[in-house]
């Protein structure tokens, strides 16, 4: 069965590293991947803990689907308790990594403690060891995978660490695996880097079985030839998710300039389109497209940067193709920056995956700050004597740098925008939910994802509920929340499995991952149980939250969504309906009305 | 007439499904490590390379081999490995210039491509064509007939 | 009467042969609607897409009761997802 049936127990202080079985109960109860890691970081931990301190947990979580032939099985999910948000983390990644460690034989890997010194985590099948990582500590995601496939002599070992933005406790440091995969969100990386864990190295030779093989590839293959047909994945596959620029730019939902407007004059500049034109000098900023494991979409983008791009001219190392523009990033350092520069948008994604972190946190720190210092609140002194001005693609440029080594003002934009804007007395320029910054979709516009944003277990969020249908019929709070429940249920069930959730919109549906899980697992699964447990683990994350001390007041949206209306595009004159939704929505919770679980709740869902 | 696997790397984008196919197809489970072809990523994933055994017409592991174990399937055309006779020597992984036959330390004995006796599951399963099967007089096809049309000079005037 | 229709997505493949870009202008029937549109250039009508007329979306539910008018500006987009 698709279980390995084990879980790696690392303790960094002790210096141990210990197999044990998987609990079945709890996968039975909470599947794998996020569901799984939250049971596991729930019964291993204290929410109240300090989430840079040794006694938060670090969980790498893979899923029953991971490392089988089901498309995207590549994923895997790192929890934690977030230092952005101080709720829990649970940020996913592609790539090649998840899809190693299930072939070492691990559901999990859960880390405890603190090392002493920098260590690495090598893994090749049962054998497990902490080695010294004193030779790549200071050093950039990049240069220490490849000293790690170097010093063990294995071009095939998979590698995830932190850069030196986790281990300079960059509060939106990312852990990033295969040179340009991320678990991107809420500060991961910083958790990684608080333990002087710098990376861990993979190498798996036991595969992974179906429970009941010839069934499973009969869904495979059908998944495979809905894939294969559907106009969404033909989309993704050739455009990427930054066609979602043009599309949200049509819609006016696009947040700009720190959210000052929801459309840019510039999206024609850094847009699909864009990426495929040919420059006069012969330039083409697209490369290739990339898949990550067993993936028949492949929306990844391999780009490169105009040899002639000011960002280059004294970086040569930067000449060579690399992971490129998606929609997020792009979204975070274009329109929400007003740059319209590709090439300093594409130079600024290879700094977040070097140095290792989150482009959309980033992007929303930067715009606050360039608010900051077009209002006259911090000034050339503050910022090395960078002009931070909306537009400017050297301010990206050279700030992308200073976050990822820690340098300067680097320093300051590490602290994400909720502390950074504190700091200098201006609490209302940052843009965030929880301390986690905004994904490229405007709460006035898309009022269900504004309730998606307020109510997402780890801060702002786009991608863990989705009412795209309901908020394109309707720009109001009206017939939101329930909706909203349903799919924030439904995308924690499919979080679970080890798949992409990008399948959904490339033409598979929940039928398919019932199909998939019932031939893979040993039970039989529903679309029923499927929600179930989706609800088991939502509410999960919310007790987690509750009992870290976050409270229904943290459930809302910053004040310029709430009360400056949409200056343009399809919602010009909306503000957030949220005060209208969040009481209905925890009503379709079933919580109380301040938003706690109920104790009938916690009896139904077992938790 | 035989067929053989065409590859086409500019279309790979090192999904692996093949890799999966091919460990499914000879152990039963996902297992990259025992799959018989490989992708080659170049640099940060500029190229995505499909590279395994071509079956050599006049093969070094099969010359190399002092047990006889590696023979041609008549039907297919494959050098395949016959398990009963290899000793796991490995003296064919040093003869292949391609390093597409390799020691499997589970079985104890060399693997490589045996075309799946003629229905490669790897081309079966890849959804961008870098991989397909088929004539193996004319597996430089594709490539000709895109030549022959851009260089296509149109209908030309006549007297 | 006449509009212009903006395409996104792949489905600038769907505009009239010889147009360069992602905009046409098109000549359609007086009282036609977005879905009409869609239809009028084969392109699919049957799934979701996002379609925006004179900047304002036109919620789904009235993509084949709109009424379009001379002169109008359109936009037919794939729906809106995450990414």
């Amino acid at each position: 069965m698709a279980w390995a049936n084990n879980v790696l127990r690392v303790n960094l202080t002790k210096g141990t590293c210990i197999s044990e079985p998987l609990n079945m109960e709890w996968a039975e109860a909470y599947m794998g991947e996020r569901g799984l890691g939250t049971k596991y970081l729930w019964e291993n931990m204290d929410p109240q803990a300090d989430p840079l301190g040794p006694d938060n947990v670090l969980i790498f979580a893979t899923g029953p689907l991971t490392g089988t032939m089901a498309p995207t099985s590549g994923r895997y999910a790192v929890l934690c308790k977030g230092p952005l948000t101080g709720a829990i983390a649970c940020s996913n990644s592609g790539g090649k990594f998840g899809a190693e460690l299930k072939f070492a034989g691990y559901d999990l890997v859960l880390i405890e403690g603190r090392s002493e010194s920098p260590v690495y985590l090598n893994i090749v099948d049962d054998k497990v060891e902490l080695l010294a990582a004193t030779d790549i500590w200071g050093t950039t995601v990049w240069h220490t995978e490849a000293w790690i496939k170097k010093t063990h002599n294995d071009p095939l070992i998979r590698v995830a660490s932190c850069g030196e933005a986790g281990e300079n406790l960059c509060r939106y440091a990312c852990i990033v695996n295969d040179l340009h995969r991320a678990a991107g969100r809420s500060g991961v990386g910083a958790v990684m880097g608080s333990k002087n864990l710098k990376a861990i190295s993979v190498r798996g030779t036991k595969g992974v079985t179906a429970t009941h093989p010839e069934k499973f590839m009969d869904v495979v293959h059908e998944c495979h030839r809905v894939l294969a047909e559907s106009e969404g994945r033909k989309a993704l596959t050739e455009l990427g998710t930054n066609d979602m620029i043009d599309m949200m730019q049509e819609f006016g939902g696009l947040p700009t300039r720190n959210f000052d407007d929801v459309q840019f004059a510039g999206t024609d500049k850094i847009n699909p389109s864009a990426m495929f034109e040919v420059k006069a000098n012969g330039h083409r900023n697209m490369v290739t497209n990339k898949a990550c494991f067993g993936c028949t979409i492949a929306c990844g983008r391999i780009a490169h940067i105009d040899e002639n791009h000011f960002s280059i001219v004294n970086k040569p190392e930067y000449r060579m193709a690399s992971g490129g523009l998606e929609y997020e990033t792009a979204y975070a350092f274009g329109p929400l920056l007003g740059v319209d520069d590709i090439d300093a948008l594409t130079y600024a994604g290879y700094m977040t995956n070097e140095h290792g972190y989150d482009p959309i946190s980033f992007g929303g720190t930067l715009a606050a700050a360039m608010e900051l210092y077009e209002m006259g609140v911090i000034t050339d002194a503050d910022t090395d004597g960078v002009a931070l001005n909306f537009g400017s693609a050297e301010a990206l440029t050279i700030m992308s740098e200073k976050t990822g080594k820690g340098e300067g003002f680097g320093k300051i934009l590490a602290m994400g925008s909720r502390l950074m804007c504190e700091k200098y007395g201006h609490p209302e320029i940052a843009m965030h939910v929880k301390g986690q910054e905004f994904a490229g979709y405007d709460s006035r516009v898309l009022q269900g994802m504004g309730l998606g944003y307020a109510t997402s277990n780890r801060g702002a969020c786009h991608l863990k509920h989705a009412v795209f249908d309901e908020d394109m019929e309707d720009i109001s709070g009206n017939g939101k929340a329930e909706p909203c429940k349903t799919s924030q249920d439904h995308v924690a069930a499919m979080d679970s499995t080890g798949l992409c959730l990008f399948v959904e919109g490339a033409g598979m549906n929940i039928g398919h991952f019932v199909d998939l899980l019932s031939a893979d697992l040993p039970t039989s699964w529903s679309q029923e149980r499927m929600m179930e447990t989706g609800e088991r683990v939502w509410n999960l994350e919310r007790r987690f939250n509750l009992a870290a001390g976050l409270t229904a007041a943290d459930d809302t949206l910053p004040k310029r969504l709430l009360e400056v209306p949409a200056p343009s595009g399809s919602g010009k004159g909306k503000v957030s309906e949220l005060a209208q939704m969040l009481p209905e929505y925890y009503k379709a919770r079933g919580w109380t009305e301040d938003g706690r679980l109920t104790n009938e709740l916690i009896e139904r869902l077992g938790l | 007439m035989h067929k053989s696997l065409i590859i086409d790397a500019g279309k790979c984008t090192s999904c692996l499904q093949c890799e999966m196919a091919c460990s499914y197809e000879h152990t039963g489970a996902f297992n990259p490590s025992r799959s018989r072809i490989k992708i080659i990523e170049v640099g940060h994933g500029e190229r995505s390379i499909p590279y395994t055994c071509t079956q050599c017409a006049d093969a070094w592991c099969q010359k190399a081999c002092p047990t006889g174990a590696i023979t041609v399937n008549l039907a297919t055309g494959a050098k395949v490995v016959n398990n009963s006779t290899c000793v796991g020597c490995k003296v064919c992984t040093i003869a292949c210039p391609f390093g597409t036959i390799n020691f499997d330390q589970i079985s104890g004995k060399v693997v490589k491509c045996n075309l799946c006796d003629g229905d490669p599951a790897c081309a079966k399963v890849c959804p961008t064509d870098a991989i397909t099967y088929g004539d193996a007089n004319w597996t430089g096809m594709d490539k000709l007939r895109a030549s022959a049309i851009k260089t296509d000079s149109g209908n030309q005037a006549t007297a | 009467m006449k509009i212009t229709l903006k395409t996104g997505g792949l489905f600038a493949r769907f505009l009239p042969a010889g147009t360069s870009g992602k905009v046409a202008e098109l000549e359609v029937p007086d009282g036609t609607t977005p879905l009409g549109v869609v239809r009028q250039i084969g392109a699919p009508a049957d799934g979701r897409c996002l379609i925006v007329v004179n900047g304002k979306a036109v919620p789904p539910s009235q993509h084949d009761s709109h009424i379009l008018n001379h002169g109008d500006n359109m936009s037919y987009m794939p729906p809106l997802k995450g990414g």
